[in-house]
């Protein structure tokens, strides 16, 4: 029965459909990899992002957020979350080319992250020195982000009282040594920002 | 005369002392982020070598976060959990070292049992599943091919009648 050619036709099939089951079983499964990012208020939704109902805050007044990041990039990520004051022209990070804004951070937080780990930095952000002129112009001079003084902002609106905090979302690139604001999925490239309005009054 | 001797080399020993901390101070400043870079990176490559070998680094992965916060609190000047700029760097660098060293050899212990998980698989298990297999199917064939032909011979022929 051994040597007949039955048995070693069977043999062959069981043999070839039993080494593939084996090595797809040993093998890593692909899977889409990226990151999230999200914003939200003291109460992990949206609409306690501003003090009051509106977006109109003053001086003195503390916007208490919280950033979840979520890490789904099949290995441990060690990411940045960077907090940038933009005025109402200055460019806002580029969704297409997955550019970062051109402007300065004014705040970092940095956290790792295992494969599917989840976290929650808290951002506690107190309008330190703000002034809106009476021609409608506006500038925010300094801010305590996490009570960490930022002085010297100096980010000013002209004919306009609105500023944008920007949280963007680097990651640590082991073989560049450095923070980058991209990562791969497939053939394309992606990044994570989110962008929260305020008015001064 | 004798006094004001004794001002000079006093004034000029303290002046040495105090140049001389400055200095150490500044080269640890300089050489500490240098580590700090060298070592994170380090770990960090590390930890995803042994996750890729399948281990669970999340142990590992709250460590490094500790030795990051020694590393903020050290940029910030604010500091809680070490007395100062340098301990916090040497207390961050001892524990990404320490990670490096953890997360390695359970990277090895993890890859040399996949190694052997694997060998196992290809050189013994698939290939004597597939011989049992193919016996059971052989042998199974053989008993349905038997069964239809002994049934094909014990049945009795009956002819229509013509109408």
């Amino acid at each position: 029965m051994l040597t007949s050619g039955l048995f070693l036709l069977v043999f062959g099939s069981c043999f070839s459909i039993m080494l593939t089951v084996a090595y797809a079983s040993l093998g890593s499964t692909p899977q889409e990899r990226f990151i999230t990012l999200s914003t939200t208020g003291s109460d992990m939704t949206t609409r306690s992002l501003y003090p009051a109902t509106s977006p109109r805050v003053g001086q003195g007044d503390t916007l208490n957020w919280n950033v979840q990041t979520s890490n789904h990039m099949g290995e441990t990520e060690y990411i940045a979350i960077r907090v940038k004051l933009l005025n109402a022209t200055q460019l806002a990070p580029d969704e297409v080319r997955h550019l970062p804004s051109p402007a300065d951070y004014i705040y970092e937080e940095r956290v790792v992250l295992a494969d599917g780990e989840s976290s929650v930095t808290p951002l506690d952000i107190t309008l330190k020195d703000v002034q809106v002129f009476r021609d409608s112009s506006a500038q925010m001079r300094a801010v305590t982000i996490n009570g960490k003084d930022i002085d010297e902002l100096r980010v000013s609106n002209f004919n306009s009282n609105s500023f944008r905090f920007v949280i963007e979302l680097w990651r640590y690139d082991v073989e560049l040594e450095n923070f980058v604001y991209t990562w791969s999925s497939g053939l394309e490239s992606e990044s994570a920002w989110n962008q929260i309005r305020i008015a001064l009054k | 005369m004798t006094l004001g001797l004794l001002f000079l080399i006093v004034y000029t020993a303290l002046a040495a002392v105090d140049t001389t901390a400055s200095a150490t101070n500044t080269l640890a400043e300089n050489v500490g982020s240098d580590f700090v870079l060298a070592s994170t990176n380090q770990a960090l490559k590390s930890i995803k070598s042994a996750e890729a070998s399948g281990a669970d680094v999340t142990a590992l992965v709250e460590r490094f976060n500790k030795a990051i916060d020694l590393q903020e609190e050290a940029e910030r000047g604010v500091y809680e959990s070490c007395p100062s700029y340098n301990e916090c760097i040497v207390q961050s660098n001892t524990m990404m070292l320490s990670i490096v060293e953890d997360s390695s050899l359970l990277g090895n212990q993890l890859t040399a049992k996949f190694e052997q998980v694997s060998a196992m698989t290809f050189t013994v298990y698939v290939p004597i599943g597939s011989f049992a297999l193919s016996v059971v199917i052989v042998l199974t064939y053989r008993a349905w091919v038997a069964r239809r032909s002994r049934k094909y011979q014990s049945m009795d022929i009956h002819q229509r009648s013509a109408r």
